[in-house]
């Protein structure tokens, strides 16, 4: 069972593929093997630095490519529901990540320098915080104090 | 190269997407196939493995640990593409689920 697991661990490793890599790392994570935030972030780290290399193929013309990032992207923000914070790092404050909120505060791009990728990740974490649930602690107490 | 890593290495190379699962599912059983054929059957078994990688369902959905009693939640994670039951040749009622590692 573990040679199974070493094997698909390979293909992993091996694969360029954007759905071949997601699908063997998904395995790897999902079945509980792999399922440590080390990995998950590899994971989610790769497949958005492979997904970099789909958008340039759509920047030469493949709108298929392009299509499959966006969704790949959002299934990826959508696939750590926990762990956003590890999204939201590796967006903007990672350095081996996109760090925008670094390129962008110390002033390292020019503002022809930004790209579409920057508003697809700047709104991808718009969408994960506009599904939180934001309670209000002062009111709910207040609430509950009025109601004893 | 043997067979096996050529067609592996033809697989990679491949810009399939997940639209392409079940040219992914016939390109391995077809893999499985060839390596019969070629006598290397020892290989069948990695052929398989690739193939029920993909045909796993893979799901990131809440839900109840009821191994644990139902007190916390967690991913729903790998599910199988086919459960069910199977009779076997001495008639028996087995339980079939696929994939399964």
């Amino acid at each position: 069972m573990d040679s199974d697991f070493e094997y698909i661990q390979s293909r992993y490793a091996e694969s360029s593929n954007l759905y071949f890599k997601s699908e063997y790392g998904l395995v790897l994570y999902l079945s509980g093997h792999n399922r440590h935030n080390d990995f998950k972030y590899e994971l989610a780290s790769k497949l958005f630095s492979l997904s970099q290399t789909y958008y340039q193929a759509f920047q030469r013309g493949s709108d298929k490519y392009f299509t499959y990032y966006f969704r790949k992207l959002e299934s990826a923000a959508k696939g750590f529901p926990d762990d956003d914070k590890y999204f939201f790092k590796y967006i903007l404050t990672e350095k081996s990540g996109w760090n925008l909120r670094h390129r962008t505060a110390h002033g390292l791009i020019d503002s022809n320098e930004y790209d579409i990728m920057d508003a697809i990740g700047l709104l991808l974490i718009i969408l994960r915080i506009s599904s939180y649930k934001f309670i209000n602690h002062e009111s709910a107490a207040a609430s509950s104090e009025a109601q004893v | 190269m043997d067979l096996f890593q050529q067609r592996l290495q033809e697989f990679d190379a491949l810009e399939w997407d997940d639209s392409n699962q079940n040219e992914v599912n016939k390109y391995f059983q077809k893999l499985s196939d060839e390596l019969r054929a070629a006598g290397r059957s020892d290989l069948t078994g990695l052929s398989n493995l690739n193939r029920e990688v993909f045909a796993f369902n893979k799901s990131f959905r809440i839900v109840s640990d009821d191994a644990n009693g139902g007190s916390r939640d967690k991913i729903e994670g790998l599910g199988p593409m086919l459960a069910g039951n199977q009779t076997s040749d001495n008639g028996d009622i087995v339980p079939l689920v696929w994939p399964d590692i």
